[in-house]
């Protein structure tokens, strides 16, 4: 292999691996968001212990 | 003599995988799916929203990555197609599988948790019937290879619709049943224009194999029928005046677009200009049919209308 040719090779794997770094960081901030939303408000979890203690 | 290749295979761009989810294709589902979703009757958290269409696209994604995965061989007999990534050898098949299967299963996987299982079950169903009911089965066995094709890309506003609601109702069906008529006149006005060469590799798309004369008359049978299933929101309740009176223009204009396309014949070298002109328009007329009743979906919300 050539020194450009490594070059080519060490650039190209640079940029595959930046983006599935920018699509995990994006995956981490959507989880997060979700978590987030989805966390069940006071009303609903008075409403499951209830369910529970029954 | 040495002849060997010594030079250093590449590994695949992230462009190349980006290409595999076929992305101007997306758009269009993105925008269907969004409409489906701000048009429905409820609230959706915004998070959860964006979550939806981000799942709509990534599964469709996956679902045209299986497609090229399926189809390279086809597609490397065809001119426009031979440069997509797999055909051009910049991508492995196996590769382009395995990422076509990680980006459906994980946006079934996504979309269950954010939105619940019923949206995830028909995003599910809306890949592998892409992915295997037409592109494996259907597409190489039958003209109406389009009409079927049709149906997977009817899925994101329906999918969109009932993220919001949770129940399957009559108004979804019948936006999977607008983008369902539409398609095959759409598409066929294309293949009528851009000569590609699917008998070459054995697709019986219907010009090829019904011929000009007839895939002119289905074109104009579709977009006729295409009218009362543009108005049924309208007649259903599921919309308002404004999004009927759009309809019933927008629907009269497409009429009448198609009208030339299904009664002439082409001559030798013929410019094929009502053929664009009928596609260029169809793209208009979805976009502006979603678009409205978005609008209705708000003026309704805002109070302006009854």
């Amino acid at each position: 292999m050539t020194p450009e040719e490594q070059e080519k090779l060490q650039a190209s794997q640079r940029s595959r691996n930046k983006a599935l770094g920018l699509v995990l960081v994006g995956l981490v901030v959507l989880f997060f968001a979700l978590t987030i939303v989805r966390f069940p408000d006071a009303e609903t979890r008075a409403a499951a212990a209830a369910e529970q203690a029954k | 003599m040495i002849t060997a290749d010594h030079s250093v295979a590449l590994p695949t761009e992230w462009r190349d995988f980006l290409a595999l989810t076929k992305p101007r294709v997306m758009s269009l589902v993105v925008f269907t799916g969004l409409c489906g979703l701000l048009a429905a009757p409820g609230h959706i958290n915004p998070v959860i929203g964006f979550a939806v269409i981000l799942c709509i696209a990534v599964g469709a994604g996956g679902a045209a990555a299986l497609n090229q995965w399926y189809e390279s061989e086809i597609d490397a007999g065809m001119k426009r197609t031979a440069q997509r990534p797999i055909p051009a050898g910049r991508i492995n098949r196996t590769n382009a599988r395995d990422f076509g299967i990680a980006l459906s299963a994980g946006s079934v996987m996504i979309m269950g948790l954010a939105a619940g299982w019923l949206s995830a079950a028909l995003l599910a169903i809306s890949i592998v019937y892409y992915a295997v009911v037409y592109t494996i089965w259907l597409k190489p066995r039958t003209p109406q290879n389009i009409v079927v094709g049709g149906g997977a890309g009817a899925f994101p506003p329906l999918i969109g619709w009932i993220a919001v609601t949770q129940e399957v109702t009559l108004m979804p069906i019948v936006l999977f049943a607008i983008i369902f008529m539409w398609t095959p006149p759409h598409f066929w006005a294309l293949a009528l224009f851009v000569k590609t060469d699917y008998a070459a590799v054995g697709i019986p798309m219907m010009p090829v194999v019904a011929g000009e004369t007839s895939t002119r008359r289905q074109i104009l049978i579709y977009a006729i029928l295409l009218t009362p299933v543009a108005l049924a929101p309208w007649f259903l309740g599921g919309a308002g005046v404004i999004y009927g009176i759009s309809a019933i223009a927008l629907s009269l204009a497409f009429v009448g677009f198609s009208l030339p396309v299904g009664l002439r014949t082409s001559a030798v070298d013929d410019a094929m200009k009502p053929e664009k002109r009928l596609f260029a328009f169809s793209i208009l007329y979805l976009f502006a049919l979603f678009g409205v009743l978005v609008v209705d979906r708000f003026a309704a919300n805002a109070g302006w209308i009854a």
